[in-house]
């Protein structure tokens, strides 16, 4: 381990070499974030599944399925079409979680609860395809009483106003978000028993320009997090808001 | 080097040889070369008197050739003094123990003409005909290319050692991975060779007398690495006169003091060496403000001191080495990169390490000759990356060797030794979050081992028939806590048939044990067994005239038991992934060094690899696919020319295929944290594009203030190419983002030595 130590530090500046995109501008159909409702449930419980996707020109459809997910490999083996079962093409599908599905696990097992892979597909109809069709969204099936909740916006601001507001082209204006009271939870590590207390993370995208910062934590107190954005194009734009905690729990916000 | 009157001084050598030792030991046991060498312009001094004085009173004198040299075959062990006698100067003598393992030394006398400052570099080449050694030394190295006057960097120009990504120094030796390679000083393991980002080495150049680089088919002294070992070794202060040395470039300055203490050396003598850099002020210079914020400086330091006792007893030495360094660098990441798997926050790495060793070396009657050496160390290093992760690791341990040398019977001399290691190792990491793509964790681990490694060895030279030496040993190692036991014979062959001709042969086992964290019961498996490599080669080495050589190698490895982790079982109820030995591996390739040794005015070397490693488990589909530092060609040209007047000039050209790398063929988005997951392609199915780059030094010594100056300039990447490092990926791995080494970084330095 100390040799893989001594690399760090080569390894962490080269990732401070500049790049050729920025994630926080959205120029074509992209999926954003996919929320499932509630993040976590137990068996008997319903989920609701939906997905902020930007299609900027034309229809797209959409496809839920349910994933074997390989460990080894990860998320990326949910784009194997043999790893997939269709559940749903609905755009928020309602899914109800079989009584049974954690029968034969241990207390412990139950307790900590497992995961189940859904991946979304969103196909182009008639316009421009999706660079990246798709997604991959996890829902922890357990009993343990205290489960994960989605986070909540409160609110975003775009210089100051919650409602639509005009912006001069070549005009900087700040985004600013507040996560509501109790977004941010605590909970037992299954494996090692440590209370951890989550983290929240908002992500900021335009649809022009570019942003100061592209991911803000938000105040600890407040749950306030902004960006700086510089409009640059004279066209209606956007601005899409999501916030994250660090156990897939997703809340967005769309601004115009 | 050429030798003048050869007929006289192969004469004078036997004469000289029949004075020293008893005839029943009278063994050659190498060769010795003297040069007198002009301070100011690095010429050698023909036609100057060397005198050797046996300590029984016996005498010869030789005269050097027209390079200043003279060689004197079939020294014997034993004290001598030498004497040189060259133009315009005093005398200079100095005293020489001749050791009885084989052995080759070059003794360089650096004279200031028409004055009686004199400068001496005593250098010793050990012939060890069992193994593959390249040697370098300081006074050759120093002065080269695309080191920045650090010699230990010169053994990443020679074959075998693969280029480490941005010229980081890891030691990737033969197709293995830089944990499979030991650096040792004098004859102890230490914990790093360069400071962080590979710019200098840890130890001063001015403190060694070698530097070795054996890249594989190494003897039992060197245990604990399946592929290759890098040997220093110090040496001690002067003992006619104090003095020092002054030396200053854009990376750090550097001071170091030696002499004797008291009169004639009386109560010992002693050298020091202490280094600062400067690289925070580059790195605030090149580094956008906006992009980052350093919170500790990046900096390092070293430092060595060794003081020599007076031989006591009966011919006994000892000699206390302090020796240590200290790395840090801590900064924020402010402002996204918008690569894929980026992570901001704050950052910061340290490590220092302090060592302390005592060798001690004593005769054992006339003819066998005993080492020590035992040593203490501790170690820190602390990573905090992100806001996320935090490791800190401590280790303190405690080592001995124990070494007796000398003949068995006539033709045969022998090795023995044992070593002890005890360690203790301290870790805390903490993990609470994501790193990039990756899925939160958290992770608490605060673990304590101890470590204890014993090892003995044995190894015996027969010669027969004058020609051919055969080099059979056996090493024996245990590791606690696995309770392993490993036995690796090892059998060299070596054969003389001509005096500009030798081939060699070897063959061998080496076991190396897995790490404490791959043992541990939590984080690995207690069960491991030790990686090994099976060893072989075969080469040829023949030197045209005096001053040109070629040295070829064909070497063939084989890696079993090779520790790689496996997938979590869920069905057994697994968590994370485990260790096993199941991976293999094979490395294989050709070898060739054509070196012109430093002469009158040229002098430079070509070496080239070529060569294929491989590596297979069943975790990871495909069968054999190339290892992560496989790089099929390697090729460095490097020459240096004294154009007189005290100027020098040289130049370092480097080629090596790309590391291999695996491709991102496409990405799903992951809706649990807003990052995107590559879909690989095969692993390691592509390179990175070749590294090619071009180097520059230009010297000018000159004599003033009372001190030998030597400014110089030291162009890294002449060419100002951007070599491709690594390759990174947009956001959502839609584009590759090459990731470029160094630009031009042009090094002025000043070295005063006086």
């Amino acid at each position: 381990m100390r040799r893989t130590l001594f690399a760090l530090p080569l390894l962490l500046l080269a990732g401070c070499q500049a790049s050729v995109a920025d994630p926080a501008i959205v120029t074509g159909p992209r999926i954003l974030a996919v929320r499932a409702e509630p993040p976590e449930v137990a068996p008997g419980d319903a989920v609701r599944l939906e997905a902020l996707v930007v299609d900027t020109a034309g229809a797209t459809s959409w496809t839920w399925s349910l994933c074997a997910l390989d460990p080894v490999l990860g998320s990326e083996s949910c784009a194997d079409p043999e790893r997939l079962t269709p559940i749903s093409t609905e755009k928020s599908p309602v899914l109800i979680v079989p009584t049974n599905a954690l029968v034969g696990l241990s207390d412990e097992q139950r307790m900590a609860g497992v995961p189940v892979y859904l991946s979304l597909n969103v196909t182009a109809i008639d316009g421009p395809a999706l660079s990246r069709p798709i997604a991959v969204k996890s829902v922890r099936l357990s009993e343990r009483p205290e489960r994960n909740r989605n986070p909540v916006i409160s609110f975003v601001t775009l210089a100051g106003s919650e409602h639509p507001v005009d912006v001069l082209p070549d005009s900087w204006v700040t985004i600013e978000g507040k996560a509501a009271p109790g977004s941010l939870e605590s909970y037992v590590d299954a494996p090692t028993g440590i209370v951890v207390k989550e983290t929240l993370r908002f992500h900021w995208f335009v649809s022009d320009g570019s942003v100061g910062e592209t991911t803000t934590e938000p105040e600890p107190d407040s749950g306030l997090a902004s960006t700086i954005w510089h409009h640059t194009g004279a066209e209606p734009a956007h601005a899409w808001v999501v916030l994250y905690d660090t156990r897939g729990g997703v809340d967005w916000w769309v601004v115009q | 080097m050429r030798r003048v009157r050869p007929g006289i001084a192969v004469a004078l050598a036997a004469a000289l040889v029949a004075l020293v030792s008893t005839p029943a030991s009278a063994q050659d046991s190498g060769t010795l070369e003297v040069c007198a060498v002009d301070a100011a312009s690095g010429i050698g001094i023909p036609s100057s008197t060397v005198i050797f004085v046996t300590s029984s009173g016996g005498a010869a004198a030789l005269t050097t050739a027209t390079d200043g040299c003279v060689s004197v075959p079939g020294m014997q062990a034993g004290e001598y003094k030498v004497t040189v006698l060259a133009a315009g100067t005093l005398p200079v003598d100095f005293p020489l123990h001749w050791p009885s393992e084989p052995s080759r030394r070059v003794v360089k006398l650096k004279v200031a003409s028409a004055s009686v400052e004199t400068e001496m570099t005593i250098e010793a080449r050990r012939e060890k005909p069992e193994e593959t050694r390249r040697t370098i030394t300081p006074e050759e190295a120093r002065t080269l290319p695309g080191t920045n006057g650090d010699a230990i960097k010169v053994i990443q120009d020679l074959p075998g050692m693969a280029r480490s990504t941005f010229g980081s120094g890891a030691l990737l030796v033969r197709g293995a991975a830089p944990g499979d390679t030991k650096v040792f000083l004098d004859a102890q393991e230490i914990p790093q060779l360069y400071h962080f980002g590979g710019l200098t080495s840890v130890v001063n150049t001015e403190v060694l007398s070698t530097i070795d680089f054996l890249p594989g088919g190494f003897g039992v002294r060197y245990g604990g690495a399946t592929a290759g070992v890098v040997d220093l070794t110090t040496r001690p202060g002067r003992d006619d006169h104090r003095a020092g040395i002054a030396d200053a470039n854009v990376y750090d300055a550097q001071a170091v003091a030696q002499g004797p203490i008291g009169h004639d050396a009386s109560k010992g003598r002693v050298i020091g060496a202490i280094r600062r850099s400067y690289i925070d002020a580059i790195l605030r210079a090149t580094v956008p403000s906006d992009a980052l914020a350093f919170s500790v400086a990046p900096r390092y330091y070293d430092y060595q001191l060794r003081y020599d006792a007076p031989a006591f007893g009966s011919g006994g030495n000892a000699h206390v080495f302090l020796y240590g360094s200290d790395d840090a660098l801590g900064f924020v990441a402010r402002a996204p990169t918008g690569t894929a798997g980026a992570t901001r926050g704050s950052f910061s790495f340290e490590t220092r390490f302090h060592r302390l060793q005592i060798p001690w070396s004593q005769p054992l009657g006339k003819s066998w000759q005993m080492t020590l050496t035992p040593s203490l160390g501790y170690q820190d290093i602390g990573v905090d990356a992100g806001d996320i992760l935090a490791i800190e690791n401590i280790a303190m341990d405690a080592s001995v060797r124990a070494e007796a040398t000398g003949p068995l019977f006539r033709d045969a001399n022998a090795l023995f030794g044992v070593e002890g290691h005890l360690e203790e190792d301290r870790t805390n990491i903490s993990i609470t979050g994501a790193f990039g793509t990756g899925t939160p964790r958290v992770i608490e681990l605060h673990k304590t081992y101890g470590l204890a490694r014993a090892a003995i060895y044995a190894q015996t030279t027969f010669v027969v028939g004058r020609t051919v030496s055969l080099i059979p040993g056996l090493r024996v190692d245990a590791f606690a806590p696995s309770s392993g036991v490993s036995a690796d014979p090892r059998l060299a062959i070596r054969w003389d048939p001509l005096e500009d001709w030798s081939a060699k042969f070897y063959a061998g086992v080496y076991h190396q044990p897995p790490t404490a964290q791959q043992w541990d019961r939590d984080l690995g498996d207690p069960e491991l067994r030790s990686p090994y490599a099976l060893q072989t080669g075969a080469g040829v080495r023949h030197r045209f005239g005096e001053a040109v050589t070629i040295d070829t190698e064909l070497f063939f490895k084989w890696l079993g038991d090779q520790v790689v982790q496996r997938p979590a079982d869920a069905a057994i109820g697994q968590t994370r992934r485990s260790y096993t030995n199941h991976q293999i591996g094979r490395a294989y390739g050709w070898e060739v060094l054509v070196k012109r040794e430093m002469g009158n005015r040229f002098y430079g070397w070509v070496a080239y690899t070529l060569s294929k490693s491989e590596r297979s488990d069943p975790y990871t589909p495909g069968g054999w696919r190339p290892f992560q530092f496989d790089q099929t060609h390697i090729l460095t040209v490097l020459a240096g020319y004294k154009l007189g007047r005290g100027w020098e000039i040289g130049a370092r050209g480097r080629y090596t295929t790309g590391n291999p790398t695996t491709v991102a063929i496409g990405a799903v988005f992951n809706a649990d944290n807003g990052n995107y997951s590559a879909i690989e392609g095969p692993i390691n199915g592509a390179r990175v594009p070749p590294f090619q780059q071009f180097d520059l030094r230009l010297d000018k010594r000159f004599d003033a203030f009372g001190a030998a100056w030597d400014v110089y300039l030291d162009v890294q990447n002449a060419t100002n190419r951007r070599n491709p490092e690594l390759e990174r990926y947009d956001f959502d791995y839609s584009h590759q983002v090459p990731v470029t080494g160094l630009p031009t970084i042009p090094s002025v330095g000043v070295r005063a030595e006086f």
